[in-house]
This record gives structure tokens, sequence and C-alpha cells, in this order.
């Protein structure tokens, strides 16, 4: 095999290593990686959320004259100040990197630390609700859909919070910047939170409100 | 068609419009039961998408590149 490579160089003038892999002009390669993550994650949900609909309108005796069936019942109140803490969130989120934009950095470090909390405390209220709602992923397919589709939405918070504490750790070692490749590692978490507070607000109209 | 989350700014935006819509299906919701919701969920989505045709990207000026051949050249499609 090292001949022929050896041949293979010799007539063509080729080197050893492999050739650099081709990197687009338009698009951070990291920015790349979160958009199409982010295109495989709405697929996965599409596929709960269609899993959630067809245990709703297509299984008989479930969604067909109430929702959720008799007898349970879901926290619609509390699930709402969920709501609004994580929408809050989004607006911290925001905040922060308008705040490493303009260099300010004591913001860029309240922004992230307030956007840490609120979601810890969303996922906390969370944990709290699946422990009082009253039923189980095993009760029915109503329950399996209910618990898989917001557990899916809980664990994407856990990542999400644990994206938010490597760059609030990295902002207090001061490895952002103003200028735009700079605070890319604020940036790309920041898309995936905007995007997990999407994802909850849907599913919390669908599954809770409707 | 340019992709129209470009930039956090962008998807922080795109969270404020989703939250408003969601919570003016949320109220019909509630005033109106599911169906309400359904119909302005229905309204929202067409009124999105002839606004994103009315605002589409502009005509083409020129053929593309595979359709300048004569289609006596053109490979069978």
């Amino acid at each position: 095999v090292a001949s022929v490579a050896h041949t293979h160089d010799g007539e063509h003038g080729h080197h050893e290593h492999p050739p650099p892999a081709n990197v687009s002009s338009r698009i951070d390669s990291r920015l790349l990686g979160i958009y199409l993550f982010i295109a495989s994650e709405i697929m996965l949900f599409g596929s709960f959320f269609t899993a959630y609909f067809f245990a709703r309108v297509i299984v008989p005796g479930q969604g067909e004259s109430q929702w959720p069936p008799e007898p349970y019942e879901l926290p619609v109140f509390l699930a709402g100040v969920n709501t609004l803490i994580l929408v809050t969130s989004s607006f911290t989120m925001h905040w922060a990197l308008q705040s490493i934009k303009r260099n300010y950095r004591a913001g860029l470090i309240a922004g992230l630390t307030l956007t840490f909390l609120l979601g810890l405390s969303f996922l906390l209220i969370q944990i709290r609700e699946y422990t009082r709602i009253g039923f189980a992923p095993k009760d029915l397919a109503f329950g399996s859909s209910f618990f898989g589709l917001t557990g899916l939405h809980g664990m994407h918070v856990f990542v999400g919070l644990t994206l938010l504490l490597f760059a609030l750790i990295r902002s207090i070692r001061g490895h952002f910047g103003p200028k735009a490749h700079d605070h890319l590692g604020v940036e790309i978490p920041g898309l995936y939170w905007h995007f997990v507070d999407v994802m909850w607000i849907v599913v919390y109209v669908t599954v809770y409100v409707i | 068609v340019r992709n129209p989350i470009r930039t956090e700014a962008e998807a922080f935006g795109f969270v404020v419009v989703v939250g408003i819509v969601f919570g003016a299906i949320a109220m019909a919701a509630v005033l109106g039961g599911a169906a309400a919701a359904l119909g302005v969920l229905a309204g929202i989505v067409v009124g999105a998408g002839a606004g994103i045709y009315m605002r589409s990207d502009p005509p083409v000026k020129e053929p593309a590149i595979w359709e300048r051949r004569p289609e006596s050249e053109r490979p069978p499609d």
C-alpha cells in the first residue's frame, strides 16, 4: 500500500496528508453546525408532536370529547407561569448578547446569569410538576405522549443550561469581545436557547391550553 | 429564499413573533374553544404564507445555468 501511495504521490505531486476540508466562505462552520443541529431537532420535535396529535385525535376514546381524558387534569396555570419564565429568559439572553456587542462585560455576565437562573427555575418547576401531576407515562397514550413531549423539551432545557453555564464561565474569564467573531460562544448558545423557548411556546399552547 | 434567522437578534425577534402568534391562538382557545384556536391558526398560516409569497425574491432576470443550454443538449430529466 505504501509503495502504491508513494507512486501515486510521485506521479501527481500530492502530499501524504488529506486535503483540507472545504470551508464555506459565506457562513462560519460553527454557525452552520448549530443551524443543522436545530434543523434536526425540529424534525425530532415534529415526530413527537405527530405522536401526540395521533394520541389526541386518532386513538379512540381519548380525545374525542375531552382533553385531557377524565379524570386527568393538566396544571395550566403553573405551566403558564413557567412559560413566562422561559420567555423572560429569552429577553435576558438577548440583553446579554447586546451587552457584549457594546463591550459591556458586566451586562453580559448579568444577562447570562439571569438566563441560567430562569432556565434552572423552569426545569425545577417542571420536575415538581411531574411529581404532583397525578398520572404517569404508563397511563394511556395520553400520559405517554404528554411526558414524551414535555420530557423531550425538558432535556433540551438541560442541554441549553449546560451551554449557558459554559458561556457564563467563559464570560467571567473574559473570553468574549465586541467583535462578531469574538462572541460566537454566546451567540450560538443564544440561538439554541431561543429555539428551546419557541418549542416550549408551541408545546404549552398545544398541550396545555388547546 | 433568504434565511430569516441569521443572527441571535433575528432569533430573538422570532421568539417574540411566535409568542404573540401563539398568545393569540391560546386566547382564542380559552374564549372559543379548540375550533376557534384552529381557525386563528389557519388564518395566521394563510396570512403568513401570503405575506411570504408577496415578499419573495425578485423575478429571475436570467435563466439558471442549467437552463442556458439548448434543449437538444440538455440531459434527460
